[in-house]
């Protein structure tokens, strides 16, 4: 029933499906730990999502050292402005594209931008400067735009 | 300007938006792993719950020898002190009845000199001298000084005399019985050694009677002047082994200081830091990497050379004592700081692209994690210093570094320990 929610989530955070496989089976894991701790008054989703987002912060502070990508070449291209082209992007798509950019981007970008914390609380999470997370942000953003520049253009009209 | 805003906004819209639409289908093998996991987290706990109690009663066993020994020792302790008051006591009494008789000699001879003399003033007046009188000049003071000096009345000390005379006829070499109706007095000849300090001894407990034992001459004082602290410098070789304590790679070594204060005579609680070189090899299923590195290509062998700093607290509990040496045990944990990782892996088939490197250096911590136990041998080398051979063993209580190793030790520390 969370299988698909908590991947979801995942596979965002992670950068690829193994990876959020891991992640989700290490949320799952303190979900069975914890369970005595979850107040069944209240819904279980949020309770869950935020494990599994704690999870993946755990994830990203372990593995930072070891994480192997490559930054994308910032393209000097028109913006893109076609809502009605972009529309027709898939969530595997997005996902794609998410788990290309590298781990520190991607982790601010899902914070920020799906799971609505501000660059303060972003900068405690993840032992980094309120700065240096808004210019994470701001890259994620640029390398998204490349990526979604290049999904679009050799889509078929 | 407001084209990238309005497009920033846009994306993070679109994003948020798609991350709702997902639709992801079940998979089998996902699964399977969270299996795999629970199985290997219940064996883990099984296991960790079996070393915590092995330690637990290792502790208990060490702490209760330990508090026996010190009530003992408190017990003996206050025998001693009692006895040796009672000596104080009788030592002055005797010196009082020794002034008593120098007066009543003088008081003979001046009632002679005088009665020669004709001086019957004189004779009067030294004739109301008695010996009591010096003793009991105030009713009040006498009865603090009895109070603390814990003077035996005349009598009493003539029968005490008499029963420790019986007494030690009957057992040579014991003073008195323990607990039997109180302390009776000791020949000089026992306590004599003890009092004028030429020969140390210590009072021992024996078959329900109190001996004096003697003492080598560099620990006769040993507890008296001391502030009960000692520390200690110790190096030790490490062999480290992943998953379990046999299949030993390259020794790695160890050396730290420590702390060390004594609970009583047999009993100390110990803390300290030690920097510790471990060197180990992993096969595929000792090494616990995250599923997901390096692409999920595992490697079948992994060396690893890791400087951890441990945090040991230990008890410890003499439990064979000679005059200048000891035998021990030790039981204790650990905490683990990883201060740098180097890991170098092996594969089935490389495939050109996989890890082969690694270093972390991520300080991560690993608290309580580690289980040590161990039996040496202590022999002082001086008043002040010792010298301990100690081999031992640490047990994982959970998994250390980036690749989740449950790391065994084994190894011999060699110790110099100076008592403050």
């Amino acid at each position: 029933m969370f299988y698909g929610y908590g991947m979801s989530i995942a596979l965002r955070y992670g950068n690829s499906r193994e990876e959020a496989v891991e992640i989700l089976n290490d949320a799952f894991m303190k979900v069975f730990e914890n369970i005595r701790k979850y107040d069944s008054k209240k819904p279980f989703k949020p309770w869950f999502r935020k494990i599994l987002v704690n999870t993946a912060i755990n994830h990203f502070h372990k593995n930072k050292k070891v994480y192997k990508w490559e930054d994308l070449e910032h393209a000097k291209s028109k913006l893109v402005t076609e809502e009605s082209v972009i529309s027709g992007i898939s969530y595997d798509e997005i996902v794609e594209m998410v788990q290309k950019l590298s781990p520190a981007y991607r982790t601010v970008f899902n914070l920020h931008v799906i799971e609505g914390f501000r660059h303060d609380e972003i900068a405690k999470l993840l032992d980094i400067s309120p700065g240096t997370s808004k210019s994470n942000l701001h890259k994620a953003k640029q390398n998204l735009r490349v990526m979604l520049e290049k999904t679009i253009t050799e889509k078929p009209s | 300007m407001a084209d990238e805003h309005q497009h920033n906004n846009f994306l993070e819209r679109l994003f948020q938006q798609k991350a709702g639409e997902f639709d992801i289908p079940y998979r089998e093998e996902d699964w399977n792993k969270l299996e795999r996991k629970l199985e290997i987290s219940d064996l883990r706990r099984n296991y960790r719950k079996k070393i915590a109690l092995l330690t637990a009663a290792s502790i208990l066993i060490i702490s209760l020898l330990g508090y026996f020994t010190y009530s003992n020792t408190s017990k003996i302790n206050e025998i001693a002190r009692q006895i040796e008051s009672t000596e104080e006591s009788a030592r002055d009494l005797e010196t009082l009845r020794a002034d008593d008789l120098i007066v009543a000699d003088d008081i003979e001879r001046e009632t002679v000199e005088d009665a020669v003399i004709g001086l019957n003033e004189v004779e009067i007046e030294l004739a109301v001298i008695e010996p009591n009188d010096i003793v009991k000049s105030d009713p009040a003071d006498e009865s603090h000084a009895q109070r603390d000096l814990f003077i035996p009345g005349e009598h009493e000390i003539e029968r005490r005399q008499a029963d420790a005379a019986g007494f030690t006829q009957r057992h040579p070499g014991a003073l008195v019985p323990y607990p039997a109706e109180g302390i009776a007095k000791i020949s000089d000849e026992d306590r004599s050694p003890y009092r004028a300090g030429i020969h140390p001894t210590e009072i021992e407990e024996k078959d329900g009677w109190l001996t004096l034992r003697d003492l080598p001459e560099d620990t006769g004082t040993r507890s008296l002047d001391r502030s009960g602290f000692s520390v200690g410098i110790l190096i030790s070789p490490d062999l480290s082994a992943a998953g379990s304590p046999s299949g030993f790679h390259d020794p790695g070594y160890k050396f730290g200081i420590t702390t060390e204060y004594s609970l009583s005579p047999n009993l100390s609680l110990s803390g300290g830091f030690v920097f510790s070189d471990v060197r180990y090899t992993a096969q595929s299923g000792q090494y616990n990497p995250p599923d997901y590195w390096n692409q999920g290509n595992m490697p079948i062998e992994t060396e690893a050379i890791c400087r951890i700093l441990d945090i040991p607290i230990t008890l410890k509990y003499n439990f064979l004592n000679f005059d200048a040496s000891r035998f021990f045990a030790t039981a204790g944990i650990s905490s683990y700081i990883m201060l740098n990782e180097d890991y170098r892996f092996s594969y089935d088939q490389y495939d050109g692209q996989s890890i082969q490197q690694l270093n972390i250096r991520n300080g991560s911590r690993h608290l309580l994690n580690n289980a040590g136990f161990s039996i040496g041998y202590e022999i002082d080398l001086h008043q002040n210093w010792s010298l301990r051979a100690e081999p031992f063993i640490k047990i994982p209580l959970g998994e250390v570094g980036w690749g989740n190793v449950e790391l065994y030790s084994v190894g011999s520390f060699i110790s110099v320990y100076l008592k403050l």
